[in-house]
């Protein structure tokens, strides 16, 4: 449930805004070039253990380091492990450490930093909103759970500059997924001290970046001199977190921000505008927005009655006029830009007849009987037109509320509505992470509660093959079965536009995202 | 099979159990009277409902349900559930500051529901509606009734109002009989004497040149008109050009697709002052300096750079001119009114005038004498500087390293073995005891993307409320 941005965007610049707070970074943008100004949005939470949107998480790995880090080419780069190694078929990951690591305090950082950095995930107490990344770590559900209070239970044997992860089966993805914001390395203060994750000098951070400054609106962000690449080429970035009301489009213009997500519907014009297009730039955000249904409570325990609604919605029809030109409908679960993505298509083709006919097989002959089922959602942008097609193709009447997404999401998790929607951007680049993840059988983000034991032999089949050919015709499959039970209907994939001051090297997104500002610098030097 | 029927037939009187069981479980809460009360002033500005109710059993949950007429569903709010049982009064403020701005003259109803129980044994009820308009108790307003408009207005004399309101009322009456819609309810229209308070009215975020705003959600146009320019040209030109927004609003009105931004900004501009000199001269412009935006261009957003902003304006009116000499103002009027049974622009044009957009768009840029701008963008963003040990293909360890190798730093490979290596994601094998790795990750998450918060709070967004031109005369335009 990270990364969130760009399409929060809209939402987020034009809610807030007002011009930046005094002092701090624009008292240094004046005093010299390596300064910059990014919009980063308000994080709801500096703790990776507790992180669960993306713009917190956006955050926090410009200030605490991972093991690992998604290039801009998805590919797992090594950060505070300088290798790894897959040991006995995958089932134990052996992580080195770079030489010499360092908190920016100068304390050492250490193999043990990670596992008390990632335990907190697992606190029993407390479990992090994403302890389920470590949950095929030997010992860690039982740890979780109460079970086991002995933390050297784990499966995570930290020994100097080494960590042995024992998994309870195959992980080779697991580097990648040790780049998530949630397994950041923090200072031994954070879980302890209150104010370990306050702003000010006594910050501590393993990342690219410490926070001297907090206000309101913006982040004072100043580069660690112990960082392990060296210290950022941008000694000062100024984090704007609202920009109260304003555009971001505006602001950039303004020149009071070097770096900002903006709106697809904005870079329609900026792509013609002769100042402010070759600051356009684009990438492919790796998301899908989808709907689902309460897989354990009727009518939507009956897979004929999903089948039905699938069947019943024109998808490509409705994304297309919500979003035009720029509009990417899904094909499946797993967006384009998924590294073993099939190009096979896998969404029911719309049926109206046949959506009809099966939710008469299912007892509800021309909608008669249907019981009464709200839509539920953090605001999709094509609710109105599910909700009419269903109406005129099905006779039925879908009741609608919607919820802010801070309220929404832990209804997902708690008490799903019988129908909702929701978007979903990887946090690796792999399929499993739209598949297994949200539909496998007992995972936690399945919120639908859906159980189909054909789909999770398929999802095992694709992770326990090497052969790249053998693992996409089985998360085909899986798709097929997705498709065929609807517990979830793909909608649309996503993209991100930004505008980057020309002149700023490095700002690309990677597809999570996440920039990463301790590769920003500027073309010779200095901010223009 | 036999035993089978009998379960589902078990199974089927449970659930009549259960639902006979509801209503006494609803019961649970016994509402009385709610009330809400908005506060618009300079020091504050919020809505507070309150809902006595008394509770049989602790409620596990209680939200507030808040809808506007035009709104799809409710918006959903959760409030603390008080502490056990007994009576109780729940109480929801809306703070427009840190929940969100709602501009003066929106209804909104609102409901309580509360929740008792757990799981299965949940039951919900909700309570009576209540409801309340914001006000905007900042100023004492007068109010006159015209044929289409309520006009409502704080300085000025009658004859600044008749005046005010017979410009609305032809406005309205112009733009519904030439889309051939009925405006059946009023068209509120606020009349603030400065621009302090039309800004207070309609937020924070409100660029200074901003001289009148539409809310066709909530049929309502504020503009900022001192007495003594009532008679003055551009109030002629902007008051008629928001309410096209509202009368266009009423004839597009569908679930799937609003039309494109330049012919609802370009009818306005056309119906109101038709295409004028300036916008005439902002065209040629954009055709003369080569920084004109193409229709396709401007389909959701207007630029928001003051140059661009002002000639999309004069383009949208343009392409509107062009289509009403070419294909007619009956034409006109079918495009326009086929977007109401929720078509695509291309199928709206095509059924209206027999070209789709793109031939629409080329055909115009041949009338005006330009031809189609190059993009400038997007660009791919310029490298930035890598760890030295990111640089260059990534080791056959990187993501998925086989069983024995290294990803050293910088993607180093080690000496070859003569297992086949991973491809990120892809997986490998290790050959030499048959276990298999794993070809995609299997315990981490993805995440969950915030889409842009609907209802009321997005309402000013989504709403039509569109700023107007920039005019003659100088004065009150818009953005």
């Amino acid at each position: 449930m990270r990364r969130a941005l760009a399409l929060l965007v809209a939402a987020s610049l034009l809610a807030t805004g007002l011009p930046f707070a005094a002092g701090g970074i624009e008292g240094a943008r004046a005093a010299g070039p390596s300064t910059a100004r990014v919009f980063l949005g308000e994080p709801t939470t500096l703790d990776p253990a507790a992180s669960s949107d993306s713009t917190s998480s956006g955050v926090i790995v410009q200030l605490f380091e991972r093991l690992t880090a998604l290039d801009g080419q998805l590919v797992a780069r090594p950060a505070l492990a300088e290798r790894w190694e897959l040991l006995d078929g995958g089932r134990r990951i052996l992580f080195t450490l770079r030489q010499g690591l360092a908190f920016s305090d100068g304390t050492a950082l250490t193999a043990a930093d990670v596992v008390r950095s990632w335990l907190r995930l697992l606190d029993p107490e407390r479990p992090g909103p994403f302890a389920t990344l470590l949950l095929d770590v030997e010992g860690a559900r039982a740890y979780v759970r109460g079970e086991s209070t002995d933390p050297a239970s784990v499966g995570l044997v930290a020994n100097g500059q080494t960590l042995e992860v024992r998994f309870v089966r195959p992980a080779a993805d697991f580097p990648s997924v040790a780049a998530s914001a949630s397994l950041a390395v923090v200072p031994p203060g954070v879980g302890r001290d209150p104010g370990a994750l306050e702003a000010g000098p006594a910050f501590v951070a393993s990342g690219g970046y410490r926070l001297v400054s907090r206000s309101s609106t913006e982040l004072g962000l100043e580069a660690n001199p112990r960082y392990w690449a060296g210290p950022p080429s941008i000694e000062r970035i100024a984090g704007v977190t609202s920009l109260q009301g304003r555009s971001p489009v505006d602001a950039f213009t303004a020149g009071d921000l070097d770096w900002t997500p903006i709106a697809s519907y904005d870079a329609d014009w900026i792509a013609y505008d002769r100042e402010l297009g070759p600051s356009l730039r684009r990438s492919t955000a790796l998301t899908v927005q989808y709907y689902g249904f309460d897989t354990r409570q009727p009518p939507f325990d009956d897979a004929r009655v999903r089948q039905a609604f699938a069947r019943a919605v024109d998808w490509r029809r409705i994304v297309a006029l919500a979003q035009g030109a720029d509009a990417t409908p899904a094909t499946g679960m797993v967006p384009v830009g998924i590294p073993g993505r099939s190009d096979e298509d896998f969404v029911s083709p719309f049926d109206p007849a046949a959506a009809r006919a099966l939710l008469a097989e299912a007892g509800f002959a021309g909608g008669a009987g249907f019981p009464a089922v709200t839509l539920v959602t953090a605001g999709t942008g094509y609710d109105a037109a599910v909700i009419a097609q269903l109406r005129d193709n099905l006779g039925l009447s879908i009741a609608f509320e919607a919820m802010d997404f801070d309220e929404y999401f832990p209804r997902l998790y708690d008490d799903p509505p019988a129908m909702w929607g929701l978007g979903w951007v990887a946090d690796y680049p792999a399929p499993n992470d739209f598949l297994g993840v949200l539909l496998g059988s007992g995972e936690a983000n399945n919120y639908g509660r859906w159980a189909n034991p054909a789909f999770d032999a398929a999802v095992a089949r694709a992770l326990a093959t090497s052969d790249p050919v053998a693992a996409r015709a089985a998360f085909d499959e899986a798709e097929r079965i997705v498709r065929d039970e609807a517990p979830v209907i793909p909608v649309t994939y996503g993209a991100e536009w930004a505008l980057a001051r020309e002149g700023l090297l490095g700002a690309a997104e990677n597809g999570t995202g996440d920039l990463r500002l301790a590769g920003l610098a500027w073309e010779g030097g200095g901010r223009p | 099979m036999k035993r089978r029927l009998i379960a589902l037939w078990a199974a089927a009187g449970l659930v009549l159990a259960l639902a006979g069981a509801t209503p006494a479980l609803a019961e649970a809460a016994d509402f009385g009277r709610p009330s809400a009360e908005s506060v618009f002033t300079d020091a504050r500005q919020s809505l507070t409902f309150r809902q006595p109710v008394t509770l049989a059993s602790p409620a596990s949950r209680v939200e507030i349900l808040l809808e506007t007429p035009d709104s799809l569903g409710p918006y959903v709010r959760e409030v603390p559930a008080p502490s056990g049982s007994g009576d109780h009064t729940l109480v929801f403020q809306w703070d427009f500051v840190e929940d969100g701005h709602l501009v003066p003259n929106t209804p909104l109803t609102a409901r309580w529901r509360v929740t008792v129980g757990e799981g299965d044994g949940a039951s919900a009820s909700t309570g009576p509606p209540v409801r309340v308009v914001v006000g905007d108790e900042r100023f004492r307003w007068r109010t006159k009734q015209g044929d289409f408009v309520r006009l409502h207005w704080y300085e000025g004399d009658e004859a600044f109002a008749e005046r005010a309101l017979a410009i609305g009322d032809e406005a309205v009456r112009k733009a519904t009989t030439l889309f051939g819609v009925k405006e059946n309810e009023p068209i509120d229209f606020f009349v603030y004497a400065d621009s302090e308070g039309l800004y207070g009215a309609l937020g924070p975020g409100t660029r200074e040149n901003v001289g009148g705003q539409a809310h066709a959600d909530i049929r309502t146009l504020f503009a900022d008109i001192t007495p003594g320019e009532v008679n003055d040209p551009w109030v002629a030109d902007v008051v008629p050009h928001e309410l096209t927004h509202l009368v266009f609003a009423t004839a597009v009105k569908n679930d799937y697709h609003g039309p494109p931004r330049w012919l609802n900004e370009g009818l306005a501009v056309y119906l109101s002052v038709g295409y004028a000199p300036e916008w005439r001269a902002a065209t040629e412009e954009a055709v003369r300096s080569g920084r004109l935006v193409p229709l396709h261009a401007l389909v959701d957003q207007f630029p928001t750079t003051p140059g661009l902003f002002y000639q999309a304006y004069g383009i949208s009116t343009s392409a509107v001119d062009y289509l009403v000499r070419t294909y007619g103002r009956d034409a006109m009027v079918a495009l326009v009114r086929s977007y109401a049974s929720g078509v695509s622009d291309d199928e709206a044009f095509r059924s209206a005038i027999g070209v789709d957009t793109a031939g629409f768009e080329t055909a115009w840029l041949v009338d005006i004498g330009a031809s189609m701008p190059e993009r400038q963008g997007p660009r791919s963003a310029p490298p930035g500087p890598l760890p030295s040990d990111w640089v260059g293909s990534p080791g056959p360890g990187a993501t998925s390293a086989p069983a024995g190798q290294t990803s050293a730093p910088g993607g180093a490979t080690l000496p070859p073995t003569s297992e086949p290596s991973g491809a990120p994601g892809s997986g490998t094998s290790n050959g030499g005891d048959g276990v298999v790795l794993v070809g995609a990750g299997t315990v981490a998450l993805g995440a969950v993307i915030v889409l842009a918060a609907w209802a009321v709070r997005g309402r000013r967004r989504t709403g039509a409320g569109l700023p107007p031109p920039p005019t003659g005369a100088g004065q009150g335009g818009g953005e």
